[in-house]
């Protein structure tokens, strides 16, 4: 798979929350440069997408945002989980979780055979 | 709820547009900067890193874009956005939206008039618990209910005492009945004396009505009980501020009602049932045994708590919760008609036709609204101008539909350009409808202001005494204003969809080189059909119009029978406690001959009933050598006069003699009767009613000693209306006794020049007789007639304005239909006659053009007028049958105000220079 792959819809919302569980506070930009990385660079990440999704995440109640200064001194908005988010990580990461096992097991024997 | 949280955030965003703008606006500026930041460290020349940084972001505008919709909701964004364009394109062409905003103003305000007043009549419930599960009582039988009394009160809803308390025994499925009756009487209090409208009530109405006291308690069924020492009443709340200043300390205070002394116990907010005629205290129903209350028993019977043939009150009642009326429908009938038998057993003698007796039916109504007094005589003809409000305001729609598309017509370049710039047609659709909408709910508002003005003006020609005058003072309620916005809306809806359907039609290409023709070809065919549709609905109109007004002009031409110039017409009533029946007459006796000696009075007389008061009241007789037949029970209309009321009022004798100073109390008892009498009783033959007997009362022992001993033509003693009179009696007013009118009594004074001028010499005189003596209603009795045409008369001025403004519409809508028409054509024109073609032949072809609309729209409106007459004339009895030669009259008119209209545009056509016509283009 050397084609770098686009983000599935309703995956980037889970990406982001995954992402300030393990990461702490993050502006938008470092969101975005830690879930490609993360992903070891198969994801191709439209970095404008991410805001439309933290917007939608906030307005929610998941995440909340304040303004700080960023390492290099620069005035950023950070963002962070809170308490329903949390929950939410939890939740969506089962969920998913158990999603892609009952695919695993549908798709395991062709890939054997 | 995430969802709702997330509407909420949403809603916000809207409004706090521009900082959220300019934080993301930050936002973004920061993460281009980090981003361009760690391209310079990985090699790049800051350039090429803000170039790569932009790429990777997506486009900065789309960013943004994206952002914003999720930030707010894009739906109403773009409605507030078209609203701002629609608010700046209706105030760049003033002209438009001027006549458009107008005509919708007119049209919403005739609704918004009419409908306050539909309302208040018609639609209101009581404002008492629960009104939807109120009934209303009424009896239908062979023996009681003829064509009598009619319009002495809402039909047949008169009950005898012991009825009631039948069907209050049988009242399953009924939470309970309750008994009332209206009635006015003279109060006084502090000195001075005043009538006030009483409503006698059984002491559980207030509780089943679920009314509670404002002050001190209300009656109960203990007051019931207590038949004759029971002096307590409960007064309204507006009454109680009105006359009793509202004094907190009223409780315990004593009035006198009707010459008894009473203490008033409560204080209600409640006006009664009859709307449109507040009651104004209230008295245990039981009191009427006590003869206090003026003259319930009929002479010679029983207490009129037993009497099973005296039906004097009506019976209110709550349906049970979960029960249907045809449930308790079946139930009150059954103990209805089993009450029926047991009456019949009672009062064999005194029922004549026993079968008719028991072929009875009980009905329920809906007592949610009450009885209302003025729905009585108004509702029909207010539900016809409503209909007609809506016709107009039909009108006034297809009028600003027609602008509008002559509008669309000039901006479909402009709509091209929107469409062409990337508009969606929804968006063009939303835009156009949104425009509509604006003016939909600017007309309405204006209309409301209208509506409201011209109630007051209306207002101010209806004298506050008139029933019509509570009808008419109302303020804007809440239901107004819905039903108003409601109009706006509906409209706006009508009147925008044509042109924003023909919005789709639209050819970007061929209309950006302006020459699509999408909304001006497509429109031109609607537009005339249209106009065309107003015409016919303002014929219609007019039409109405024109039965209104001729009923009017009948009624104010038609004559009385009697003189109705110079005479001046009063009432006296007594007021004084102690006062007996005997003072009284004396009381009036001196009056009249006070009368006499001023001068200019030619004659002066009184009557127990007034002349054209609409008050009726009978009492059924046996005519010596007449038998009732079972089908039908006349029962005449009688009243007292004075010995020279016939003279005065310059009604003449037939035969036979008038009354004079010799009868009296105790002289042989005579009366007068007029021709429909004789007609009915004695075939016609008035030689044989000369000597004619009669008495008072059914049954076989009557006393049949009145002797007939004159007959006078047939007059309209009670009302003007064209309905057939009812025979009628006069009996000398001192001869009255036992069956006496109760006070008031009516004075005639004929006089020599305008009567208006004795109006000062009879208030001395009154009062010189007795200060205590109340005086009312002193006015001409020309006066006094065009008082009871007010209905009516309000009525056509109603339809006959609506007709109007119908009519103008229209003529504009046709006006403005031939001017876009000739503006289009000006090049054919200016061919046909470059070609040849004279003036009289463009004059030809416009009119053909004139021809091709108004004559289906007259025809049409032919049609429905015809129907709308019959119909009108179907539910209201007392229009009387409009002459052909009136609709006529109304054709030619209408014909003539459309020729008028098309007489410009057609002028202008044939004025075309062809010249430059041809060279224009």
């Amino acid at each position: 798979m050397s084609e770098k792959t686009e983000v599935w819809q309703g995956t980037l919302a889970l990406m982001v929350l995954r992402t300030l569980e393990t990461m702490g506070p993050q502006h938008g930009y470092g969101l975005a440069r830690r879930i490609e990385q993360t992903s070891g660079d198969r994801l191709q990440l439209n970095y404008g997408t991410i805001y439309p999704a933290l917007l939608k995440l906030e307005q929610e109640g998941y995440i909340r945002s304040r303004w700080g200064a960023s390492e290099n001194h620069r005035r950023a908005k950070f963002y962070e989980l809170t308490k329903a988010g949390l929950r939410r990580v939890k939740k969506a990461t089962a969920e998913w979780e158990q999603t892609t096992e009952i695919l695993a097991r549908f798709l395991a024997p062709t890939e054997e055979a | 709820m995430p969802r709702l949280r997330v509407f909420l955030a949403r809603v916000l965003g809207l409004l706090r547009r521009r900082r959220a703008d300019e934080n993301f606006a930050a936002e973004l500026e920061g993460h281009i900067a980090m981003h361009t930041e760690d391209g310079v460290r990985s090699g790049f020349s800051p350039d090429e890193a803000r170039r790569r940084a932009l790429i990777q972001l997506g486009g900065l505008e789309q960013v943004r874009q994206a952002h914003r919709d999720r930030d707010t909701l894009p739906w109403i964004e773009s409605v507030l956005q078209d609203m701002r364009y629609a608010v700046r394109q209706l105030r760049k062409s003033r002209g438009f939206t001027f006549a458009a905003v107008s005509v919708l103003a007119l049209g919403i305000g005739a609704n918004a008039a009419i409908f306050t007043v539909f309302d208040n009549v018609l639609l209101k419930s009581l404002p008492v618990r629960d009104p939807s599960r109120l009934i209303l009582l009424s009896e239908n039988s062979r023996y009681e209910t003829g064509r009598l009394n009619l319009n002495a009160g809402p039909p047949n809803l008169a009950f005898a005492y012991p009825a009631y308390q039948a069907l209050r025994l049988a009242s399953h499925g009924i939470d309970d009945l309750a008994a009332f009756s209206y009635g006015t009487a003279v109060l006084a209090w502090n000195g001075s004396t005043s009538y006030v409208n009483m409503q006698l009530v059984s002491g559980n109405y207030f509780s089943l009505l679920g009314v509670r006291p404002v002050l001190g308690r209300v009656l109960t069924p203990a007051d019931d009980r207590k038949y004759h020492a029971n002096p307590v009443v409960v007064i309204s709340q507006g009454y109680w501020r009105t006359r009793f200043g509202a004094d907190p300390s009223i409780l315990d205070r004593t009035v006198i009602i009707d010459e008894q002394t009473y203490t008033i116990v409560g204080v209600v907010r409640h006006d009664g049932i009859f709307t449109g005629a507040p009651a104004e205290i209230f008295l245990p129903i039981t009191l009427v045994s006590s003869g206090a209350l003026g003259d319930y028993t009929t002479p010679g019977r029983t207490n009129v708590l037993h009497d099973p043939l005296n039906r004097w009150m009506d019976i209110v009642g709550r349906l049970s919760l979960g029960v249907a009326q045809a449930q308790a429908d079946v139930r009150l009938n059954t103990a209805w008609w089993n009450w029926r038998q047991d009456a019949l057993r009672v009062a064999r003698d005194n029922i004549m036709d026993r079968r008719g007796w028991m072929q009875t039916h009980l009905t329920l109504h809906n007592g949610s609204r009450g009885i209302s007094l003025l729905s009585r005589d108004f509702g029909e003809p207010l539900k016809i101008l409503q209909a007609m409000a809506l016709l107009l305001l039909l009108i006034a729609c297809a009028n600003v539909a027609n602008l509008l598309l002559v509008r669309a017509a000039r901006r479909e370049g402009e709509l091209a350009v929107r469409g062409a710039l990337g508009a969606s047609r929804r968006r063009i659709f939303q835009q156009l409808t949104i425009e509509g909408l604006l003016l939909g709910l600017v007309g309405a508002a204006l209309g409301l202001a209208l509506g409201w003005l011209s109630l007051r003006l209306l207002l101010a020609t209806v004298p506050a005494d008139n029933s019509l005058h509570s009808a008419l003072v109302l303020g804007v309620d809440t239901r107004t204003l819905a039903f108003c916005a409601l109009a706006g809306i509906v409209t706006s809806i009508l009147f925008s969809l044509a042109p924003a359907l023909l919005s789709f039609r639209i050819d970007l290409l061929r209309a950006l080189h302006l020459q699509s023709h999408a909304l001006t070809m497509g429109g031109s065919t609607l537009r005339s059909m249209l106009v065309g549709a107003e015409i016919a609905m303002s014929c219609a109109l007019i039409a109405c119009a024109a039965v209104f007004g001729w009923n009017l002009y009948q009624l104010r031409n038609t004559n009385p029978g009697f003189a109705t110039s110079n005479v001046l017409t009063f009432a006296v009533d007594t007021g004084r406690t102690g006062r007996n029946r005997q003072q009284f007459g004396a009381d009036l006796n001196t009056i009249e001959i006070g009368l006499k000696e001023q001068s200019g009075v030619s004659s002066a007389a009184y009557a127990a009933d007034g002349l054209i008061s609409g008050d009726t009241g009978g009492s059924s007789i046996t005519v010596a050598g007449y038998t009732t037949s079972k089908s039908d029970q006349m029962v005449p209309d009688r009243n007292w006069v004075s010995t020279g009321f016939f003279s005065t009022m310059q009604i003449p004798l037939l035969a036979g003699r008038m009354f004079n100073s010799e009868d009296t109390d105790t002289a042989q008892r005579v009366a007068i009767v007029d021709q429909a009498f004789v007609r009915h009783f004695f075939r016609g033959d008035v030689q044989r009613a000369l000597g004619g007997q009669f008495g008072f009362g059914g049954g076989d022992h009557v006393k049949m000693d009145i002797h007939i001993v004159g007959v006078i033509p047939t007059v309209r003693a009670t009302s003007l209306t064209s309905a057939p009179p009812v025979p009628f009696l006069y009996l000398p007013y001192a001869q009255a006794e036992g069956s006496h009118p109760g006070s008031p009594a009516s004075f005639y004074v004929r006089t020599m020049g305008d009567p208006s001028r004795l109006a000062v010499a009879v208030r001395t005189i009154v009062h010189r007789t007795d200060p205590a003596l109340i005086l009312s209603g002193v006015e001409t009795m020309r006066e006094h007639l065009s008082e009871v045409t007010y209905a009516p008369r309000i009525v056509t001025i109603l339809s006959v304005s609506m007709g109007g403004l119908a009519l103008l519409l229209a003529a504009l809508g046709l006006q403005g239909l031939l001017m876009l028409a000739i503006a289009q054509r000006t090049r054919e024109f200016g061919i046909r006659m470059a070609l040849g073609a004279d003036r009289g032949r463009i004059f030809t072809i416009v009119t053909a053009l004139v021809c091709r609309v108004v004559l289906p729209g007259i025809a049409a409106g032919a049609l429905i007028g015809w129907a709308g007459v019959r119909e009108l004339v179907h539910h209201d009895a007392s229009l009387v049958q409009t002459p052909l030669s009136v609709f006529a009259a109304e054709g030619v008119l209408l014909i003539a105000v459309m020729a008028l209209a098309s007489y410009m545009p057609a002028r202008r056509a044939a004025a075309i220079d062809p010249m430059r016509a041809l060279r224009a283009e």
